[in-house]
Formats: C-alpha cells, structure tokens, sequence
C-alpha cells in the first residue's frame, strides 16, 4: 500500500469521520485523498497529532475521529497511546502509516521497532490491527471495537503529492464547519 | 503555659494557611470558567485544587478530569477539545513550561486557538526543592521569549480578587485567540 490508498480507504469507508492527520505525510495523503477535505491537518507539532484527535474525540462522542499518524510522528508523541488506553474513547480510530522511516524529511529511519499494535495490545482497552492492503483496512475500519489502532503496513514510499504546509486559519475554519455539518444518524457512534 | 506557638511553629501554619486560601481561590477562578475538562499534570503544590477537582467538590456530571504524562500532550488534548467546541483549563507546574512550548507554539498558536492554563510557582520563597528554581525562576523569561502572554497573581493581589482576574483571563484568551497563562504563587510571596 502507499500512503494514499490508506488515506482514500478511510475517506471512502468512514465518510462522516473527522479526521485529524499528522505532519507530512500523512497530511499530503489526507488531502490528497479527500481533495483537500475539510479535515484537520497539522502542519507541525511533530508527536501532537494523536493528542488532538483525542480531544477532538472526548468532545464529539457522537462523531468518528479517525486519527491519520506517520509512525515517526507516533513514536514522538507515544505517552498518548497511554492515555487512550486509560480514557479509552469509543469513537477514535488511530491508523499508523507504517513505513520505519521519516518521509518528510527525507527518508531517515526510525531505527525504533514499528510496532504500535503490539504496544497497545500490552496497555488493554485498544483493539489492535496490522493490515496492509486496502481491503482489510477497510474491513478493519468497518468491525474494528473502538477505540482501535490499525498499523497498515506501506510497502511503497511515494509522496501523495499536495503541500504538507497548510493555511491554519482556512483549516479551522473549514474542520469547524464539519464540526457542526449535520450527519447520517447511521454514521454516528 | 504560653498560647503563643513558638515562631517557627507559627511560619509553618501561616504557610500552610496561605496555601488553603489561594488554592481555594484558584478553585474559585477555574470553577467560574466552568470548564468540561480539566487537564492536570501530576503536582504537590496543587493538591488541594486537584483534589477538588479528582475527587471533591468539582466532580459533576459531565465535566472530565484527565491525567496528563506530559504538559505538550495537555496542550494537544486542550487544543482538540477547544477545535470541537468544549471548554477545558490546564494545571500545571511552571517546571514544566519548557515541554510544551513546541507544541504551543506550533498548534493553538498558528492556528488561532483560545488556551487557557493555571500555572503554580515553584522555586520561590518557601520552596523545599532545592534544584527547581533553575527552571522555575526563569518562567516568564521563557513564556516572554516565546511571545505567550501570561498574568501573575501572587501576594501583589489580594487573594479575594484572584478567581476574578482567573475569569478575566480567560476571557481574555478566548477574545484574542490564544494561549493565555495565569500564573499563581500558591506557596507564598
């Protein structure tokens, strides 16, 4: 899988989701895949992204967040997979890009075992899920026990292509505005 | 025999007595801002506001009072609550101002997001730490030099008008969209 299948899986699978998606690469996939949707896309704060998607998540039960992580990005701001285990929010889906190398900067490796899904299983109360193809990313989304990390296993390094530097204000504005949109009762938690 | 308490005797509770009155006005202040959420690191200073908070009287339906490992990760969860509508305050030491600056200055600051943190001294008189005042004396040279704009309540500003000026300020970060910090010298001076 590229980073892009993995971003159209969850775009087309979870269509209502909020999603909140990690500098670089994940973020180019987002946008990408959701034609600049109105999703949250951090365009820095390395190791933050999960901790906003959880916050995101507590205060919107009702909605699916589904957190789109780099692993590198995962393994700076790890002490929150801590936290989801301990608040254990029932509407968040973390997906870890799992490649073992920094892609925006240049392809440096983690030199850290990409292992998120075992780590979780250790804290309990996250289901944990390696997947690396679309198909069962997408099965994974639709059956997966919240909350949930799906470790989806890249096998190619492209660069999705769009910017991973956004305009911050026309994001808030525009993740706001899905914030409130009204959606499908069957989309909601 | 004497009423009088020898001095020291009569130093100790006045400490002790300080810390009651100012932490009850600190309890005051956030419970005024009514906040969904309260997000605190781990503190002996502010044992009395967290345990009105853990477990006291600021326990009601509806509000959630997480524990957070690290202060970035607080302010991620705050600023993904903040983007989904819900209303939380941060508590915490000033030892940890320098773990979240990155993530200050690159999520609710470039994005515009209201931010609202109680921060307690430490370092200064009546400190029984003796290594911590290296990082705490240089708190608002560190909040300065990032550009965050804090307010300082200590013995400067009788203790009746602290919840007030707590109110005040964050009213103040959500009229200007940004990190605002109050910061409280509960141990004296």
């Amino acid at each position: 899988m590229q980073a892009t299948e993995v971003a159209s899986a969850i775009v087309d699978t979870v269509p209502d989701a909020l999603c909140v998606a990690s500098l670089g690469t994940a973020t180019s996939a987002l946008r990408a895949a959701s034609n600049d949707g109105p999703h949250f896309y951090f365009g820095a704060s390395m190791g933050s992204a999960l901790a906003g998607a959880m916050g995101v998540a507590e205060a919107l039960p009702d909605r699916l967040v589904v957190a789109l992580l780099g692993d590198g990005e995962l393994l700076m701001g790890a002490a929150t997979l801590w936290s989801v285990a301990a608040y254990r929010p029932a509407n968040l889906i973390t997906v870890v890009l799992s490649d073992g190398v920094y892609g925006i900067t240049g392809g440096q490796a983690l030199n850290a075992p990409t292992r998120f899904a075992e780590v979780v299983q250790c804290l309990g109360g996250v289901t944990n899920h390696r997947v690396d193809t679309a198909a069962d990313l997408c099965h994974a989304l639709q059956t997966a026990a919240r909350p949930a990390l799906i470790e989806a296993e890249l096998d190619e390094r492209v660069w999705p292509g769009p910017s991973p530097f956004v305009d911050p204000a026309k994001v808030v504005l525009e993740f706001r505005a899905n914030v409130h949109r009204s959606v499908s009762p069957d989309s909601r938690v | 025999m004497s009423t009088d308490a020898p001095v020291a005797v009569r130093a100790v509770d006045s400490q002790a007595d300080l810390l009651e009155r100012r932490s009850q006005a600190v309890i005051d202040g956030v419970e005024s801002i009514d906040p969904d959420f309260v997000l605190h690191l781990a503190s002996s200073t502010l044992k009395i506001v967290l345990d009105h908070f853990i477990a006291g009287d600021g326990v009601r339906a509806g509000r959630q009072v997480f524990a957070m490992p690290r202060e970035e990760e607080g302010v991620a969860i705050a600023s993904g609550l903040e983007l989904a509508g819900s209303r939380s305050v941060l508590i915490f030491q000033d030892n940890g101002i320098g773990n979240l600056l990155t993530a200050l200055l690159t999520l609710p600051q470039p994005y515009h997001l209201p931010l609202f943190g109680v921060v307690t001294r430490r370092g200064g008189l009546g400190e029984y730490n003796s290594m911590i005042h290296t990082v705490s004396e240089r708190t608002e040279a560190l909040l300065d030099a990032a550009g965050v704009r804090w307010f300082q309540l200590d013995a400067r500003t009788p203790v009746d008008r602290w919840a007030v000026e707590i109110k005040r300020a964050w009213d103040f970060s959500r009229a200007t969209h940004r990190p605002i910090f109050v910061l409280v010298n509960l141990m004296g001076g």
